[in-house]
């Protein structure tokens, strides 16, 4: 076969094809089990943080609460299948269902508006939801949590070990990026970017902007929620604390260091962004004793302005272009 | 037949009177122009057909439905497509993507259909990307498909949006001054391609300011002033219309 025609004609197909099989060799050289758990994170954020790109970067709505999306998924699952021992893929599929259903009341009511109240709406929703977690403590456990989470499993096939779960959630990962490539190399894909582009040019062309908004909105609260399921039968317990509004902030780095409008560039983001902090947690404190998880928060805010002024497309195409500007200047 | 009809339509933005109880049509198979000087409210009037302003009083009829109320979109897919002065080309997409969205109102992959790729989908996709460049060809663009949008000459860019328009395949072209920044031998191009729009069985809605291209395109002319309705009749009879000379022709030649 040739290598080279298939990266020519299908470049998605190939690059999903190289993407799998890096995604496979990963367990066989990265023997650490930090490691390992950390690219199971990697692999939960990047489900999250694609469907952020397809709501921020291509229809240009800005999400300040999708943490708290994820959130819901995961309380969702884990009261479910904890508390009254249903299935953990239906409790999946129940996540999906009610914070689709949110997603989708709120964007009836404020996509008739044209400005941005979608920032300002999701900032709220995250508050309220992030609230409920740790007060309705009969249900959530309140701040202390839900434990007893089962593990997800098919049949007797229980993902019980890291690599096992590795496997699951990229599997995933790679559904979900197949399903964004979908949509933004189609119709809808276009629609959503002559919105981004003009509203105005959209609707005079026949585009229902309002009504596009909402199914992106409803489409990336999807990818939230699921991630959150996938998070919470990992971890096997949950708290408030990983959906509040500090981790929808880092949600929106990622995509932005990834790049807004870069389906390929959510998994390099979330990497990037989560090494970062690990990184930050080790040498914040040497830099400024008593350090908090506040500051890490304004490194964030000062590596989303770096990015946006030096790399406005993202860490992945920003690279891309700055080594193919200095293989050309070498050339000459 | 009058495919467009508008009547008595008053536009008032706060208490500025843009368009003071206006009558006009445009009849089926024509081409209608709408000319007068700047400040006359010929884009108000584009506005409020396209449906991107509601009108203060009157109504607006396409082939004898009321638009009134209806959303800009809606009005596409009823048949009535438009291009703007500024352009307002997707800057971001290639030539092709800009046509291909246009043929929006004219597809029907849903959310879920496009995310699974099914296999209708799929198909739909490749006849979108075949009428696309069927409209291209037809303004003359076929080579500049993948080339991005903003790369364009102006001139360029203006035949993209006709082309996107046309995408739609549309009752009405509403062509808000396509000549604006042309040169010479563009606008004997423009001329060519409006001629051939029309023989096609669309009918044509066009603002102007260049008085030859009117003269040598236009069926029927329609002359606004200060938001009213001066004078109307064919290229011949408004040209000697004393009226339209004072209120504009006559600016001009002085």
């Amino acid at each position: 076969m040739n290598l080279r025609r298939l990266w020519q004609q299908r470049p998605n197909l190939a690059r999903m094809i190289l993407f799998a099989v890096f995604i496979g060799s990963v367990p066989l050289w990265a023997r650490s089990s930090q490691m390992l758990s950390t690219a199971i994170f990697i692999g939960i954020y990047t489900i999250v943080t694609l469907g952020l790109c397809l709501l921020v970067g291509y229809a240009g709505q800005i999400s300040l609460g999708h943490a708290a999306f994820m959130g819901m998924g995961a309380y969702t699952s884990a009261i479910l299948s904890a508390k009254l021992d249903v299935s953990p893929w239906l409790g999946m599929v129940a996540g999906v269902l009610v914070t689709a259903a949110l997603a989708y009341l709120i964007g009836q009511l404020i996509f008739n508006f044209r400005e941005h109240y979608l920032a300002l709406a999701t900032l709220g929703l995250g508050i309220i939801v992030f609230l409920v977690f740790g007060e309705v403590r009969g249900l959530t456990g309140g701040a202390s949590g839900l434990r007893g989470v089962p593990r997800l499993a098919v049949g007797n096939f229980v993902f019980d070990a890291d690599i096992k779960y590795y496997y699951l959630v990229w599997a995933f990962v790679l559904v979900f990026i197949g399903v964004a490539l979908n949509v933004v190399n189609s119709r809808i894909g276009r629609a959503l970017r002559a919105i981004r582009s003009s509203e105005l040019a959209a609707n005079s062309i026949g585009i229902d902007s309002s009504r596009y908004k909402l199914q992106i909105l409803v489409l990336s609260v999807i990818f939230a929620s699921v991630a959150g399921s996938l998070y919470v039968h990992y971890m096997r317990f949950v708290s408030p604390d990983p959906f509040n509004f500090g981790a929808s902030v880092r949600l929106i780095v990622m995509a932005a260091v990834g790049g807004l409008a870069s389906v390929w560039g959510a998994p390099f983001g979330v990497a990037a962004v989560l090494l970062l902090t690990e990184l930050l947690r080790k040498a914040l404190p040497l830099v400024i004793p008593n350090a908090s998880g506040e500051h890490t928060v304004i490194a964030y805010g000062i590596i989303l302005i770096l990015i946006m002024v030096f790399m406005p497309e993202g860490l992945t195409s920003g690279l891309v272009r700055a080594v193919r500007w200095r293989s050309s200047k070498l050339r000459t | 037949m009058a495919i467009l009809k508008v009547e008595n339509v008053t536009k008032a933005f706060g208490g500025l009177i843009a368009l003071d109880d206006v009558s006009l049509e445009a009849v089926e198979h024509r081409i209608t122009a709408l000319i007068g000087p700047n400040g006359a409210g010929k884009t108000t009037l584009f506005n409020i057909v396209a449906g991107t302003f509601a009108a203060t009083r009157g109504t607006v009829r396409l082939a004898g439905q009321v638009l009134n109320g209806i959303p800009a979109h809606e009005r596409v897919r009823m048949g009535i497509a438009r291009t703007f002065q500024n352009v307002l080309l997707f800057d971001d997409m290639s030539v092709i993507e800009n046509v291909m969205v246009g043929r929006h109102p004219r597809s029907r992959a849903n959310l879920a259909a496009a995310a699974l790729r099914l296999p209708w989908a799929r198909r739909e996709e490749e006849s979108i990307f075949l009428e696309a460049m069927k409209y291209l060809n037809l303004v003359g663009l076929g080579l500049a498909a993948q080339q991005p949008a903003s790369a364009l000459p102006f001139g360029q860019q203006r035949l993209v949006a006709i082309a996107r328009a046309l995408a739609s395949e549309p009752r009405l072209l509403m062509l808000d001054e396509p000549a604006a920044g042309l040169n010479l031998m563009e606008k004997r191009d423009l001329v060519a391609l409006i001629l051939r729009i029309k023989a096609s069985g669309i009918t044509v809605l066009l603002v102007e300011h260049d008085v030859n291209l009117v003269m040598q395109l236009a069926d029927w002319v329609i002359v606004l002033d200060h938001g009213r309705k001066l004078a109307e009749g064919t290229a011949e009879q408004v040209r000697r219309d004393a009226r339209v000379i004072t209120a504009y022709l006559g600016q001009e030649t002085a």
